[in-house]
């Protein structure tokens, strides 16, 4: 039974931790609106979805324009 | 999610209009609008990019009113702006920034909120944007020098925001700032219940398993330790209000709650400190749990009602108007309305609310007084008369004389007869807080005796004994007893959308042996419907004639025309030429070669070759020369207000209509109610009158009404209601408003009302039962506390689970 004197004061600091995160949360508004929040991740991840396709599209041209740029100087080089 | 059928808008998702054709290519496919308002805000969104809104929105948008941008430039006048703006240091720079809340009731979801954060970052130095969904507000943190605050405005207007500034000068205290502080006080209160909880289980089992010492006073040391901040930091709204109402030379429910919190607690330090036999920490910290959550719900329900409403004041752009720079001018400018004197000369739009008490100089109108005084016709106004401030101009543009300040005039007459009948109001003293007094005075001399006749029989006993007894007559369930079933009630009502802000307002609604409705907009829709058609020429089918008349009245927007919009034709053989609308008679137009006209008698005497006389307040149809039809239009009354009326009277209520329209529509309407009591083209005052004096007979009233002029009387009576559409000011000093509309819901609440008090009751005589049958053993030293405390919390759990019932619909 002496693990109680150790393992009862680390759940306490825990306890405090968790209280404390609770706290930074409420303060940094991430209770203020639930509504928003609800909905707001799928927003997100499309955004990101989309930044990640333009970002794609806009290498795949970029690599087509490259090779289209080396494509002529081969050429030439023959 | 952006379901929507193909005939309606695909920005607004309303029905498109006849005739109306404006579309957009998006994703490879026509969609159509139903004005240039949303086809412009939609092009707006797909140019900067933020299609994303229509793929993410919830529901379609709210239609925008036209509003000219350039109305948005009073708000860049220094004096409006010291109303508005706030100064915030910046962090990103050094330079001080402007900050500012505004609130738009168009915002209904996260979609929303993207996309305005997203166009007002595309505005210069603007650093932070915040979109509040659920209060329905944007925070704006910028740069005022290089950005003016109507450029902001302008912005929202363009995505399709109507939003205006919120003048926080008086809210009281922040209610976000309030909010946090609850939700922190509930979070630690629960975290720290469920620690001292488990300790306790375990200090529980241990005193049957003879724990040994050590270990036990560990335990409750810990628990010390986690009770201490639950109960001074999240149980401080308690002894606050015990402070404050004991420094008056009162007592409430509070009272007994802290004296029981503090007893608990120091009682449970002694026992540590002692050795004693019983700790309470975890009661203390439940107590402070439970309490705190129903006390929360209560709060945050009475705040939705009231500060929502309160926000919308002037939201549709009612603060700005239009001022002739001398009396000669003929261009008005926007003015905000503060700023507006007396004897200034304004311009009144078509349409337009009217802000001041004002004389006509020029132009004629028809005024829509329905809101001020409850008449339903509009008014016949020219030049010379005068205007109550909160009537809603017709089609005519005026030109007027300031009579009074904004917020002052009739609208503060209305106001000071409401405070002086608030005033007057005999308060309801809550149940529970009257029983508070007794019992705790009760509980300190039981107290008192026991530690005095335990001191000359056991002296080391007494201390103990008198805590057993404090204790045991802890008033937990009872001071829940309350909260909880009103809390159960109020959000049971809230899923029928009803909702309550008066505390006292269900304690005392049941009570009622009186209902006193308004006609206009209560009973009645307050619309124009037609209710009789008389076809006088068999060559025309009554289908016919509602259609020819809805041609000839489609342009219109006056109370009559509306009427006939319904009817408007679904196949085009209508050719309509030379339309022409003569004010306050009737209109007239040449279809299929043919003249027709549509109107009063006296309009239609001009072209009918018949004697009129016997058609009265009829309108007449006239082809050519001969009249064709006779209608009759009547205000529609609300669907079920003939059922809720007659359930009202068998239920032994008795029903009055009090309305201010003078016309003979409110003997109709009664008549067709079954209502015996009511009177018709009462003043404010009058209704007031009336109300005193049933109340004068050891009668209860309770006043159901939605105009400016029924707002000092729901002040007056014992309990009041405002319907949904009801003016701000009504809302506002009504205890309670019907958003869904629906009459019998007067019903539904009396009910519930009844239900609620029955369950406080209960639960009332549950728990001074179980407290006083508990006293004696505790007395006699027979109660061992462990016991005690299960009992208690015990008794708590059956209050609240009774209290649930409420719930349901």
């Amino acid at each position: 039974m002496e693990a109680i004197y150790i393992l009862i004061p680390i759940s306490l600091v825990l306890l405090i931790v968790a209280v404390l995160i609770f706290f930074w949360a409420v303060n940094s508004n991430q209770y203020s609106d639930l509504k928003k929040e609800s909905t707001q991740f799928l927003i997100e991840e499309a955004e990101d979805q989309k930044r990640l396709e333009d970002k794609a599209r806009q290498k795949a041209t970029e690599n087509k324009k490259s090779t289209d740029e080396k494509a002529p100087e081969e050429n030439e080089s023959c | 999610m952006a379901s929507h059928h193909d005939s309606n808008c695909y920005h607004c998702h309303l029905p498109i209009p006849k005739g109306f054709s404006q579309s957009l290519e998006i994703d490879g496919k026509q969609q159509y609008f139903c004005c240039m308002g949303c086809y412009a805000v939609t092009e707006t969104i797909l140019n900067s990019g933020m299609d994303g809104y229509y793929n993410f929105r919830q529901e379609g948008a709210k239609k925008i009113d036209a509003v000219d941008p350039n109305d948005f430039e009073i708000y860049n006048d220094p004096d409006i702006q010291a109303i508005y703006i706030n100064t915030v240091p910046s962090q990103a720079s050094n330079k001080a920034l402007s900050s500012t809340l505004l609130f738009s009731d168009y915002i209904h979801c996260s979609a929303c909120s993207w996309l305005i954060e997203k166009r007002l970052q595309q505005l210069k130095t603007v650093e932070k944007v915040l979109v509040n969904v659920s209060e329905q507000t944007v925070y704006i943190e910028w740069d005022l020098s290089q950005t003016s605050l109507s450029e902001i405005f302008k912005a929202l207007l363009e995505t399709g925001y109507l939003a205006k500034p919120i003048d926080e000068r008086n809210a009281q205290e922040s209610s976000d700032k309030l909010n946090k502080t609850w939700l922190k006080r509930i979070g630690l209160a629960g975290l720290g219940m469920m620690q001292v909880m488990m300790y306790a289980v375990a200090l529980y089992i241990g005193s049957f398993d003879n724990m040994d010492t050590i270990q036990r006073d560990f335990l409750r040391w810990v628990s010390f330790f986690v009770a201490t901040p639950v109960l001074f930091y999240a149980g401080f709204p308690f002894f606050k209000s015990s402070y404050l109402v004991i420094k008056q030379k009162s007592l409430n429910m509070d009272v007994p709650i802290a004296l029981a919190l503090i007893l608990a607690y120091s009682a449970s330090l002694w026992g540590t400190l002692t050795n004693s036999d019983e700790v309470y920490f975890d009661s203390v910290t439940m107590f402070v749990f439970f309490l705190l959550t129903s006390r929360y719900i209560d709060h945050r329900v009475r705040y939705k009602a009231t500060h929502i409403n309160s926000k919308k004041q002037g939201v549709d752009m009612g603060l700005i108007a239009y001022r002739f720079d001398s009396t000669k001018a003929q261009e008005s400018q926007p003015v905000h309305a503060y700023k507006i004197k007396v004897e200034d000369q304004l311009l009144i739009k078509a349409g337009e609310v009217i802000n001041f008490d004002s004389i006509i100089v020029e132009g004629e109108s028809m005024i829509d007084e329905a809101l001020v005084n409850g008449e339903f016709m509009p008014l016949q106004k020219k030049a010379g008369d005068k205007l109550l401030a909160g009537s809603v101009n017709g089609q005519g543009v005026l030109r007027v004389k300031v009579l009074e300040k904004y917020s002052h005039g009739y609208i503060n007459q209305l106001q000071n007869m409401q405070q002086k009948a608030l005033l007057k109001k005999p308060k309801a003293s809550v149940l529970a807080d009257k029983i508070a007094k007794y019992f705790i005075l009760g509980i300190l001399m039981i107290a008192a005796f026991t530690y005095w006749y335990w001191q000359s029989e056991d002296p080391i006993k007494a201390l103990w004994i008198t805590v057993s007894v404090l204790v045991v007559s802890c008033p937990c369930a009872l001071s829940l007893a309350t909260p909880i079933a009103h809390t159960c009630a109020v959000s049971g009502l809230n899923k029928r959308s009803i909702y309550i802000r008066s505390a006292d307002f269900l304690s005392k609604l049941h009570k009622v042996t009186d209902i006193i409705f308004d006609k206009t907009g209560t009973l009645t829709n307050g619309q124009l419907a037609v209710s009789k058609v008389s076809v006088l020429d068999p060559a025309y089918s009554e289908k016919q004639i509602l259609e020819t008349i809805a041609v000839m009245e489609s342009q219109s927007s006056h109370p009559i025309a509306k009427a006939f919009h319904t009817y408007f034709p679904t196949q085009e053989n209508y050719d309509i030429t030379e339309r022409k609308e003569h004010v306050f008679s009737g209109v007239s137009a040449t279809i299929n070669r043919s003249n027709y006209s549509f109107g009063n008698t006296d309009f239609i005497s001009a072209f009918a070759e018949k004697d009129l006389n016997g058609y009265g307040d009829q309108l007449l149809l006239c082809k050519n020369n001969t009249v064709i039809a006779a209608i009759e239009l009547q205000d529609t009354t609300r669907s079920n207000a003939a059922d809720t009326c007659e359930r009202l009277t068998q239920n032994g209520f008795k029903l009055h209509i009090l309305s201010g329209d003078p016309s003979s529509q409110v003997e109709k309407l009664a008549n067709q109610l079954n209502i015996s009591s009511w009177k018709n083209n009462l003043k404010p005052d009058d209704k007031l009158e009336i109300i005193t004096s049933i109340q004068k007979s050891k009668r209860k009233v309770l006043m159901v009404g939605d105009g400016l002029n029924d707002a000092p009387s729901m002040s007056a009576s014992d309990c009041s209601m405002a319907m949904q559409g009801a003016s701000d000011m009504t809302k506002n000093s009504a205890d309670s408003f019907l958003f869904s509309g629906d009459l019998t819901d007067v019903q539904t609440a009396i009910e519930q009302s009844a239900k609620a008090t029955k369950i406080t009751k209960q639960n009332l005589s549950w728990a001074l039962l179980y407290n006083l049958c508990m006293i004696p053993f505790a007395f006699l030293g027979l109660l061992a506390p462990y016991i005690a405390a299960i009992g208690m919390s015990l008794s708590s759990l059956l209050v609240v689970i009774n209290s649930l019932r409420l719930l349901k619909e």
